[in-house]
C-alpha cells in the first residue's frame, strides 16, 4: 500500500492503495466513481478514457501511480450544480446516447480535444473530431450523431439528424435493387446468385 | 483485482532509475507508456513483475531537442508529441508518419517511441520510421551511457540488446533531413487496433538533380527483426529517381525477404503485392520531398 495523491474532478485525493492498481480500478473501486466504464480492458475501445493533466488516456491500462500528483478528470466532474456540460447537453440533443456504455469515454475524449483547441485559441473542425474519436468504439449510434454533438458543443450550430420516416403503417424506406441478385425470373430479386455448381440454375 | 506488479517507481532522474533497477536485480521492468507491456501482462502473456520502473517522467527526457547534428527525442516523449512536432514533420517526415498510425489517439498520448523500439517487434511502426532515418538510441546502465545504431538493437521478435530489467533506453536521435533529402512511410494494416501491420515500410533518399546519391530503406515484418534494407538501398544509390529504378528496388527487396502467411493478417502473396504496390510510392514520395527532378 502506498499513498496516491491526485486531484479528481477538482477534489484533492490522498488514499492508501496497492501500487499495482490501474487508474480505472482506483476510480471505480476505490473512489466509487463508476461513471468511467470498462469495455475491452486492453487499450482498444476507448470506453475507459479519462483526462490526465488534460490529456486523454485509456485508464484500463494506465497505472494509477503514473497519475501521481496529476489532475484527473472523469465524466462525474462535468456537470456543475446540476447543470449539464455543453458536451453532455449536445449528446442529449443529438440522440448521441443509446445504450450509453461508450458515452463517458466519448465525452471525455471530446473534452480533451475541445479543451486543447480552446487553450490554443483554435477552431475545432469536423476532421479534428473524427481524428480525435478514431478508435473510440460505439456499437449503437453509428457515430454521425456523436460527431454532430461534439460539433455543437464546440460552438457550431448543427441541426439534429432525424431519419426520414414514412407514413405510419406503410413500408419504411425504398427497396434497393441488389446488384448480386439472380437475374432469372422466378427468383426473388433479393436472392443472391447461387454460387455452388450443385445448386445453381443453368443460367447462373 | 489481480496485481501484475508489486511496486511502482517513477524516478525523476536517470541515476534514480538505474539505482531502482539495480536494487531489484533483474526482477523489475522498465516501462514508458505501458501500452505494450501492460496490455500483454494483462492478457496473461507475461508473468507479473516484482516492480515497474516508469521511465516516462524522468526530468529532461520529456522533450524533443536539437543538437548541432541531430534531433534528439527523450524516452518519455509520446507519439503524440512526435506527431505534433513541426521540426520532425519537416525533417523526419517518415518518423512523424509512422508514429501517427500507432494505436488510437489515447494510445499515442501515452505510448512512447522508446517503448516501441525497446519492444523490438518485427513491425513496430515507430521502429520502421526511425530505422529509415538511420536512427540511434542511447542506452544507460550502471556502466554508463552508450549510443547504438537502432538497427543493431534488434535481436529477435521482442528481443532487444537492451536489458529491459537493468538498462534504460534514455534517448533516441537521428540526423534531420535537409536540402536534397526526403523521407516517407506507409503501412498496410487491417483495421483491428491491437494487431500488427501486414507490411510497414519507410525510406529516406538524398538526391542530386535526378540522381539518388544516398538511400535508407526499412521494412517489417519481413523476418525476425525490423529490416534495415541495405541491399534495397544499394539498388537505388547511383540510379535515377524514376519508377523503373524503384521497380528494381522492389525486385531486390522481394528476393531478400521472407514474407509469411499469418492466419489472421495476410497471406504471403498479399504481402508481396503490397510491397510491389507501396514501395515505389514511398520511394517516389521521398524523392519528391527531396526535390528530385523528374
Ligand atoms: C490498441 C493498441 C494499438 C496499437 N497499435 C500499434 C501499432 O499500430 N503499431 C505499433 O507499432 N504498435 C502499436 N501498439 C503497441 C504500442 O502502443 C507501441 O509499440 C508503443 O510505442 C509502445 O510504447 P510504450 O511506451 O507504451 O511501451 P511500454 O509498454 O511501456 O514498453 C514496451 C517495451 O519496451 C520496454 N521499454 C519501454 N520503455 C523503455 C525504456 N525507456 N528503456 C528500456 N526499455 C523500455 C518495456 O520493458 C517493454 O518491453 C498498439 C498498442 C495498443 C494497446
Ligand atoms: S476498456 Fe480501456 S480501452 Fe477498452
Ligand atoms: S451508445 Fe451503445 S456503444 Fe455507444
Amino acid at each position: 500500500m502506498s499513498r496516491l495523491k491526485m486531484t479528481v474532478n477538482g477534489v484533492a485525493i490522498d488514499i492508501d492503495v496497492p501500487e499495482s492498481r490501474y487508474l480505472s480500478e482506483v476510480l471505480r473501486e476505490d473512489l466509487r466513481l463508476t461513471g468511467t466504464k470498462i469495455g475491452c480492458a486492453e487499450a482498444e475501445c476507448g470506453i475507459c478514457t479519462v483526462l490526465v493533466d488534460g490529456i486523454a488516456v485509456v485508464s484500463c491500462v494506465f497505472p494509477a501511480f503514473k497519475a501521481q500528483g496529476a489532475r484527473v478528470e472523469t465524466i462525474e466532474g462535468l456537470s456543475n450544480n446540476g447543470r449539464l456540460h455543453a458536451l453532455q447537453q449536445a449528446f442529449l440533443d443529438h440522440g448521441a446516447v443509446q445504450c450509453g456504455i461508450c458515452t463517458p469515454g466519448l465525452i471525455m475524449t471530446a473534452k480533451g480535444l475541445l479543451d486543447t483547441k480552446n487553450a490554443a485559441g483554435e477552431a475545432v473542425t469536423e476532421n479534428d473530431i473524427r481524428t480525435a474519436l478514431k478508435d473510440s468504439y460505439c456499437r449503437c449510434t453509428g457515430y454521425q450523431s456523436v460527431i454532430n454533438a461534439v460539433l455543437q458543443a464546440s460552438g457550431e450550430e448543427v441541426a439534429p439528424y432525424i431519419p426520414e420516416t414514412g407514413t405510419p403503417g406503410t413500408a419504411v424506406g425504398k427497396p434497393r435493387p441488389n446488384p448480386n441478385a439472380c437475374p432469372m425470373p422466378g427468383y426473388f430479386q433479393s436472392t443472391p446468385r447461387l454460387r455452388s455448381a450443385s445448386t445453381a440454375c443453368t443460367q447462373c | 483485482m489481480v496485481s501484475y506488479w508489486k511496486h511502482y517507481h517513477t524516478p525523476e532522474t536517470v541515476e534514480e532509475a538505474i539505482a531502482a533497477l539495480r536494487g531489484y536485480d533483474g526482477r523489475a521492468r522498465v516501462i514508458g507508456g505501458g501500452t505494450d507491456l501492460l496490455v500483454e501482462t494483462r492478457r496473461g502473456l507475461r508473468r507479473p513483475f516484482e516492480a515497474i520502473v516508469d521511465a516516462s517522467r524522468i526530468a529532461g527526457l520529456n522533450t524533443i531537442e536539437r543538437d548541432p547534428q541531430h534531433i534528439v527525442i527523450g524516452c518519455g516523449v509520446t507519439h503524440t508529441q512526435i506527431v505534433n512536432d513541426p521540426n520532425i514533420q519537416r525533417h523526419g517526415a517518415c518518423l512523424s508518419e509512422s508514429c501517427g498510425v500507432i494505436g488510437g489517439p489515447q494510445v499515442r498520448n501515452a505510448g512512447t517511441l522508446a517503448g516501441n523500439v525497446a519492444h523490438a517487434l518485427p513491425a513496430g511502426d515507430g521502429s520502421i520510421g526511425l530505422l529509415a532515418l538511420a536512427g540511434e538510441v542511447e542506452i544507460t546502465s550502471t556502466a554508463g551511457r552508450r549510443w547504438v545504431a537502432a538497427k543493431d538493437t534488434f535481436v529477435g521478435p521482442g528481443k532487444s540488446v537492451i536489458d529491459r530489467h537493468r538498462e534504460v533506453l534514455t534517448r533516441l536521435r537521428f540526423k534531420p533531413t535537409g536540402t536534397g533529402e526526403g523521407s516517407a512511410f506507409h503501412r498496410v494494416m487491417r483495421p483491428q487496433g491491437l494487431c500488427l501491420p501486414i507490411i510497414s515500410m519507410a525510406a529516406r533518399l538524398t538526391v542530386d538533380g535526378d540522381r539518388i546519391v544516398a538511400a535508407n530503406v526499412s521494412m517489417g515484418p519481413v523476418g525476425p527483426v525490423p529490416w534495415f534494407a541495405e541491399p534495397v538501398a544499394q539498388a537505388l544509390i547511383g540510379g535515377p529517381a524514376t519508377d523503373a529504378q524503384y521497380e528494381k528496388a522492389v525486385d531486390v527487396a522481394l528476393s531478400n525477404v521472407t514474407l509469411r502467411t499469418s492466419k489472421y493478417r495476410a497471406t504471403e502473396e498479399y504481402r508481396r503485392t503490397m510491397v510491389r504496390t507501396y514501395l515505389p510510392i514511398i520511394l517516389a514520395t521521398a524523392a519528391e520531398r527531396a526535390g528530385a527532378k523528374r
